[in-house]
């Protein structure tokens, strides 16, 4: 379960990034490429947005990972965790 | 069998008005569209006087949503502009079966370098180097073709010219060839420029190109006297922005149609200095004019409008004088010539598209605009309607484009119902 507030941000880098509609129903367990359309490009600047905005380090083997609101979510908790280690 | 090349839509959006319309309202009334701009603040920009388009239109509900991703100006102009030249020819809905013979030739001579500029600085705050997707697809320089064909949804061959300074009218060149060899119907032609870039604003400057900031220039207490083609005093040119289009069509398209033409492209031409990097060359640029006329079946006195490069650098209006006078002969001197940099400055690729977008308005509206912040040059004695409006019978104008590279483009345009 992600952070209600962690959830609510990226959910709003999500929209705003990837033009979702807001008609569109994001939750935590929306997936990026199946429910909400997204392609890869949208999804790669998704992931550096991301990282910018949340001052995260993704690595590019954990970004291929992937593939849900909340699996974005744990990472950028985990990477805030592994920071302040 | 050579099919007619009309022109069946036109559009502008430049520092003087957001539409054709308005642009050319200006470009008659003698306004300038140059003023000091704030965001070209002078501790980082050798010139902070220019032309800007005022504000993008919006793209209309339901547009397709990858050019918002594109932050890009050149390509928000474009788009615009193409949007503007389908609404003036009437297709706002075209049917389907011309879909794969439309062509789009839009070029420009930068592209996205403004974006270039922004994701750089975004990219050297990562540790990690990475950079934003969109950077390459918004600033090559076709993805202004490209996004016209995804937003019209045509899908006929697509081209990018970047002929620098001539670029936009070696794309309506482009198209007609298209068109007159049958390979397309229809043709989106013209070329889109937004290069505000500090690097590229200085390197003009530092090429002596752009006006400087000399003591006692007219322009330091009047920004709009600052381009100032065939005068005296003119001292370099002034930047600006914008893009403009025009829709081509074949005379059987038009007939199938039913479209009404707003002019007809009789003839054109492009060639090459061989000379040199920068420098125009009067010889190959008489030639080029010379061409044009041979394409077009027409003696130099028939021409009644020649819309000049007049760039305001004392070398091109020396340059394009003697090339005129050259390639008309005694037409020279009865020839109406008129520069409308003065007014809209030099938006590098776009200002051919601009200017032929002026031409076509003129023979529509039987009016030549001026030159303005026009003072005579002793050593420039030809007819450059300076600083009024001339109404006056006009049934064939000339366009003319020289771009760094030594690359040159005239274009012909006949007033309809005359031929």
């Amino acid at each position: 379960m992600s952070d209600p507030r962690l959830l609510a941000s990226v959910i709003e880098q999500v929209r705003l990034v990837c033009k979702v509609s807001p008609t569109v129903l994001i939750t935590e367990d929306s997936q990026f490429v199946d429910d909400l359309g997204i392609d890869s490009l949208d999804l790669v600047s998704l992931f550096l947005t991301i990282q910018d905005e949340f001052s995260v380090e993704l690595d590019d083997a954990e970004l291929t990972t992937i593939k849900t609101v909340g699996t974005l979510c744990s990472a950028i908790s985990s990477s805030h965790g592994v920071a302040a280690a | 069998m050579t099919s007619r090349v009309y022109i069946i839509g036109h559009s502008a959006i430049t520092c003087l008005g957001a539409d054709a319309r308005s642009t050319f309202e200006g470009l008659v009334a003698g306004r300038s569209g140059i003023q000091a701009h704030e965001n070209l603040p002078a501790d980082r920009f050798l010139q902070n006087i220019a032309g800007r388009v005022a504000e993008l239109p919006a793209l209309p509900e339901g547009s397709d949503s990858s050019l918002s991703r594109l932050n890009a100006r050149f390509l928000h102009l474009a788009v615009a502009a193409a949007r503007a030249a389908m609404a003036s020819a009437g297709l706002d809905s075209l049917p389907d079966s011309f879909r794969e013979r439309f062509a789009v030739v839009v070029g420009s001579a930068f592209g996205g370098l403004d974006l270039l500029e922004t994701e750089r600085e975004a990219a050297q705050k990562r540790k990690n180097l990475a950079t934003s997707p969109f950077l390459i697809p918004g600033m090559i320089i076709n993805q202004a073709a490209g996004q016209i064909a995804q937003q019209l949804q045509v899908f006929g061959p697509s081209l990018a010219p970047a002929n620098a300074c001539a670029t936009g009218g070696y794309a309506v060149a482009a198209g007609a060839e298209m068109i007159r060899s049958g390979t397309v119907d229809l043709a989106i032609c013209g070329a889109s420029e937004s290069a505000f870039t500090p690097e590229i604003v200085n390197g003009f400057a530092t090429m002596r190109a752009l006006l400087g900031r000399k003591a006692g220039d007219r322009s330091l207490t009047d920004p709009a006297q600052a381009s100032r083609p065939f005068s005296v005093d003119r001292a370099g040119f002034v930047m600006s922005e914008g893009a403009a289009m025009l829709v081509l069509a074949s005379e059987p398209t038009v007939r199938a149609l039913h479209l009404v033409p707003q002019a007809e492209l009789i003839g054109w031409a492009s060639n090459s200095d061989g000379f040199h990097m920068a420098m125009p060359d009067t010889k190959r640029i008489s030639r080029c004019l010379q061409l044009a006329m041979t394409h077009a079946g027409i003696r130099p006195e028939e021409v009644d409008y020649y819309n000049a490069h007049g760039t305001s650098t004392t070398v091109n209006d020396r340059t394009e004088t003697e090339a005129i006078r050259e390639a008309f002969g005694p037409a020279a001197e009865s020839l109406a010539i008129s520069s409308i940099k003065g007014a809209l400055g030099h938006s590098l690729g776009a200002a051919s598209a601009i200017e032929a977008a002026c031409c076509v308005r003129s023979l529509l509206e039987q009016t030549a605009p001026p030159t303005i912040n026009h003072i005579p040059d002793p050593e420039l004695t030809l007819d450059y309607i300076p600083n009024e409006a001339r109404c006056m019978p006009l049934n064939v104008a000339m366009s003319a484009a020289f771009g760094f590279g030594g690359t040159n483009n005239v274009l012909l345009f006949r007033r309809v119902g005359n031929e």
